[in-house]
């Protein structure tokens, strides 16, 4: 994603995102049982929350932990 | 009821599969399947089938309620897709081996007592074997192998699970939970196997990538969805299970946006997804049994989309990994879209049959009040869509900078059975009620509220947005992720050899203190005269002992003997002659 094409993805996620959360506000008839279920545009928060949350334990915790050379199982995985 | 079995159909397609000219063979793989589709069809409500086997033991090979026949059906459908998309293969042993397994889905699906089930649940371990090995790579062999062992661990847990309920004259299969016996763990485990219910799911992501490429698209379909169908009929409402699938649901997630093989991250997200059937069986309301269900059927055909899709990649470019790859999507449009189409499906996008199935489980845990599983399950989803959606469509499709050559033209039978896949996705996701009419409970479930659609679009929308912006992080690296699977490929087995090492080195000690012993009584046995030290005279004076034993050197002289015979028979003749 070039860096332009990447500035009209954040401005279409934006206009979507605020038209869905005036969609949620006018027309949804929540029945949850917490607040987030009654609260317009909760679920924002968890998106953006939770991407970072599991890109960045993804990435930083559990890549370094447990990435290993392809070879790693002694290296003799390869056809013979 | 209909005298065809729709396993044995499908069993009896590869059997015929295998024998018929290469020329038929693609006929007999396309038609087969539709022929078990037509007996699933014919089967209703309530058919049975029993068959007498020993010890006044029936076997009820068709059982048929809502709920295996919503997965019987499910099963049939993919035996077609799967059918057509390995219609160009030529190796007779895999055809055989695909419609063996999906024959034996069925037979466990759609079977009603515990020994027809563990005949068919053998037959499904052996037969996906074969789809491993067909692909006849070093590293396939060798994950064919873990594979074989894994599956006989949990076979035989399940099989000493039923010999127990078997022997306790509980022949037929239905919910387990009252009794939390021996019984129960065993089956649950052999079970577990199956649904890679981690730690025990090592086996699926190590073998799966290896299979070939035709194979991979049936094993992504039958093993683990079985053992969710077998989840609900024995296990529904075993509470601790709906955390079991979230952590199943957020392991796939998580390990699946750091994978570089594409099927090997296709295999995690089986994980992952699974996980929310499984939390589905442990809620254990009518409507989270209806959302495993429905889940299950929506995973079956996406997953197989996903797979065929990235099966199609490697047949057309010989590349494997993802960071390998790029700029696909103009060079195969057609896969693109499939591609997309599975993604957004697996994601849970309004109008893909993801959304239709993966929202009833997250409602019904919101409904029975388990607040942290309901956001749990939607953050693994915002992971699915990460490391689907985002990851694999850009980095495979979009990216540019990646000159990759299409060496092999796709044939067409592959692009029908994307097609069906694309299309069946789509239709499900547009007609939900296509699907929820055989749900097996009944339900009051509308998928297309105002609020479900918001939170998708929310939820999805601006979990982009963290992707994008650490996009220059995200591409996968040239490198292996360890996982339960380095437990006995390590350490369990460097305690193998070292096991064997020592059982080598005491049999090795124990020949030696044989052969010594052996060697003594052979060179003693020579001559035992000298072992009872009865040495010959005629050689009492000289060191040399012989090597054999001479009976010439024991025997007394002769003149001895004879002059006191000689002197006796003298002294008797004078004493008859004379007195």
């Amino acid at each position: 994603m070039k860096s332009l094409s990447k500035k009209t993805i954040y401005l279409i996620i934006a206009i979507v995102v605020a038209a869905s959360v005036v969609a949620e506000a006018m027309f949804a008839h929540p029945h949850g049982h917490n607040w987030w279920h009654t609260m317009p545009g909760a679920d924002i928060l968890m998106g953006f929350i939770g991407g970072w949350v599991l890109i960045l334990f993804a990435k930083q915790i559990l890549a370094p932990l447990l990435q290993r050379d392809e070879d790693y199982y002694d290296g003799g995985d390869g056809d013979e | 009821m209909s005298n065809l079995h729709p396993g044995l159909v499908l069993i009896a397609t590869g059997i015929i599969a295998a024998i018929v000219p290469k020329s038929l063979r693609k006929y007999v793989l396309a038609g087969g399947p539709l022929v078990a589709l037509a007996a699933m069809f014919s089967l209703s409500y309530g058919a049975e089938w029993v068959v007498p086997f020993i010890n006044g033991i029936d076997l009820y090979l068709i059982q048929v309620d809502r709920l295996n026949w919503v997965f019987g059906l499910i099963f049939s459908i993919m035996a077609a897709i799967g059918g057509i998309y390995s219609m160009h293969n030529k190796s007779w042993m895999e055809a055989l081996a695909s419609m063996c397994y999906a024959g034996g889905a069925l037979g466990v699906t759609l079977c009603g007592d515990w020994m027809t089930l563990i005949f068919f649940w053998e037959l499904m371990a052996a037969s996906s074997l074969f789809l491993i090995w067909c692909n006849n790579t070093a590293k396939s062999r060798k994950a064919g192998f873990r594979y074989l062992l894994v599956h006989m661990f949990g076979g035989n847990m399940l099989l000493a699970g039923i010999f127990l309920k078997v022997s306790a004259g509980d022949v037929m299969i239905g919910n387990i939970t009252a009794v939390h016996d021996v019984a129960f763990w065993l089956i649950l485990i052999g079970v577990a196997v199956n649904a890679a219910i981690p730690p025990i799911h090592g086996w699926l992501v190590d073998a799966y990538p290896e299979g070939t490429i035709t194979g991979s698209v049936f094993l992504s379909s039958f093993t683990t969805k079985v053992a969710v169908y077998c989840l609900i009929r024995m296990f529904a409402g075993t509470e601790w299970l709906m955390w079991v699938g979230v952590v199943m649901a957020l392991y796939g997630a998580c390990f699946a946006i750091i994978e570089n093989d594409m099927r090997r991250l296709l295999a995690y997200h089986i994980v992952s997804q699974v996980g929310f059937m499984v939390a589905g069986v442990g809620i254990g309301t009518d409507l989270a049994l209806n959302g495993a269900t429905a889940h299950a059927f929506s995973h079956i055909l996406y997953k197989s989309l996903l797979f065929m899709c990235a099966g199609a990649v490697i047949y057309a470019t010989g590349i494997r990994k993802i960071n390998q790859l790029g700029g696909l999507g103009k060079k195969m449009p057609f896969v693109f879209i499939c591609f997309v189409i599975a993604a957004f499906s697996i994601s849970g996008i309004p109008l893909f049959n993801g959304f239709i199935s993966k929202s009833i489980t997250i409602t019904a845990a919101m409904e029975a009040g388990y607040a942290p599983i309901e956001l749990l399950l939607q953050l693994a989803s915002v992971g699915t869509f990460l490391s689907i959606t985002m990851k694999m469509i850009y980095f495979i499709f979009i990216r540019e900078g990646k000159d990759v050559e299409i060496k092999n033209p796709i044939p067409k039978n592959m692009y029908v059975a994307m097609g069906i896949g694309a299309a069946l996705c789509t239709i499900y996701g547009i007609f939900p009620d296509l699907l929820y009419r055989y749900l097996p409970f009944a339900m009051e479930y509308h998928p297309f509220t105002v609020d479900h659609i918001v939170q998708y679009i929310q939820l999805l929308g601006v979990a982009m947005i963290p992707f994008m912006m650490y996009l220059s992080h995200m591409e996968p690296h040239e490198q292996l992720t360890l996982d339960t699977d380095w437990l006995y490929r390590k350490p369990f087995a460097a305690l193998v050899v070292s096991i064997s090492s020592l059982v080598c080195a005491v049999r090795a000690a124990l020949g030696e203190i044989c052969r010594v012993v052996y060697d003594t009584f052979n060179q003693l046995a020579k001559n035992p005269m000298v072992f009872l030290s009865l040495a010959p005279r005629a050689m009492a004076d000289t060191d040399k002992v012989p090597d054999k034993y001479d009976a010439d050197s024991y025997r007394a002289l002769i003149g001895e003997p004879m002059i006191i015979i000689m002197t006796v028979f003298l002294f008797a003749v004078v004493f008859i002659a004379f007195i």
